[in-house]
């Protein structure tokens, strides 16, 4: 049987705001699911729902028919990458490496164009670009089926966002991925399905003209 | 496992062991003064050992949560959750604090 990760009946209110109502969302190894919305709409409160670090009253969460209250304490289920860098700064590349290389041959990781000039240098002395292209590289690496992207090509340049979405791409054959990003051009060109978060609802789109009647776009955009 | 936390191991540790040393001293500050059976030094050991597992830890664990809150994210990638971490962290300090014990006998 294929894996399978379903999420249904979320709902989130901060305060007297309600922001996610009733998400119900699937995905299965292949899918690269696009999730966008304005600032503020619950991107990343949702994503850290699913994976099980933020606390919600109503959520339903399996994966593989197993209902997970926590999904990231369950191995090789499910892999969060959050907005902002989570490597300790104290560490080498190499040595973030060793301990998240139990899934993966640590040698052939590092031999690339980017980590194989950056293996001895400490993360807080990274570049934003190359500290971003390891944190995907890591989670993309890991044997967890599902892997959340939440704003994978923030503030890196061109060619680091070419380099991470080429590895997307690449391990989605194997693993399903959710990713959110606010430059929602590189979230069309590797996504295969597409949703906007809107007034607290998850809304399926197909077309461009999808997010410009919906107003998540100006017109003169494309 | 115990691998997978030690970078959040040697953090805390490090943190711990300065919060204990200015928590030591304050204590020492405040009770070296009066009247006890025992000796200064078993007193500042004694001090020192009962920081490093209560306010010193405490301390340290809040500290690295206001500043470093990400970098929990590493670990709940390996699969393990912020109260496991500081659990095994504060069972780590267990055996740091174990040649304290041992001093503290012949002082």
């Amino acid at each position: 049987m294929s894996d399978h990760l379903e999420v249904d009946s979320i709902r989130k209110s901060f305060g007297d705001k309600q922001v996610l109502t009733d998400i119900a969302l699937s995905c299965q190894p292949g899918d690269i699911i696009g999730l966008l919305g304005r600032n503020g709409t619950g991107k990343s409160t949702l994503m850290k729902i699913i994976f099980g670090t933020l606390f919600t009253d109503y959520k339903f969460i399996r994966i593989n028919d197993k209902i997970l209250n926590q999904p990231f304490k369950s191995k090789s289920k499910i892999s969060y990458l959050p907005q902002d860098d989570f490597l300790p700064k104290n560490l080498t590349v190499n040595k973030v490496v060793e301990i998240y290389s139990y899934d993966f041959d640590q040698k052939g990781f590092l031999e690339d164009e980017v980590l194989s000039k950056v293996t001895g240098t400490k993360i807080g002395n990274l570049s934003g670009g190359e500290s971003r292209y390891l944190e995907v590289k890591l989670l993309l690496n890991l044997d967890s089926i599902f892997v959340l992207l939440d704003e994978p090509f923030n503030g890196i340049s061109p060619l680091h966002v070419e380099l991470i979405k080429s590895m997307i791409l690449k391990e989605a054959s194997q693993k399903g991925i959710i990713l959110t990003d606010h430059d929602y051009r590189n979230v069309l060109d590797v996504a295969n399905k597409f949703y906007l978060l809107f007034d607290g609802g998850l809304r399926p789109f197909k077309t461009k003209q999808d997010l410009i009647d919906w107003g998540y776009v100006p017109e003169r955009q494309f | 496992m115990t691998r997978l936390l030690m970078p959040y191991n040697k953090t805390i540790l490090k943190l711990n062991i300065i919060f204990s040393i200015v928590l030591t001293f304050l204590s020492s500050l405040l009770f070296l003064s009066k009247k006890s059976s025992h000796s200064p030094i078993f007193l500042i050991i004694a001090f020192y050992i009962f920081w490093i597992m209560t306010g010193g830890f405490f301390l340290s664990a809040y500290y690295f949560e206001i500043t470093r809150e990400n970098e929990y994210y590493f670990y709940y990638n390996l699969g393990i959750s912020k109260v496991k971490l500081i659990l095994l962290t504060y069972s780590l300090h267990l055996i740091f604090i174990l040649p304290l014990l041992f001093v503290l006998q012949y002082v």
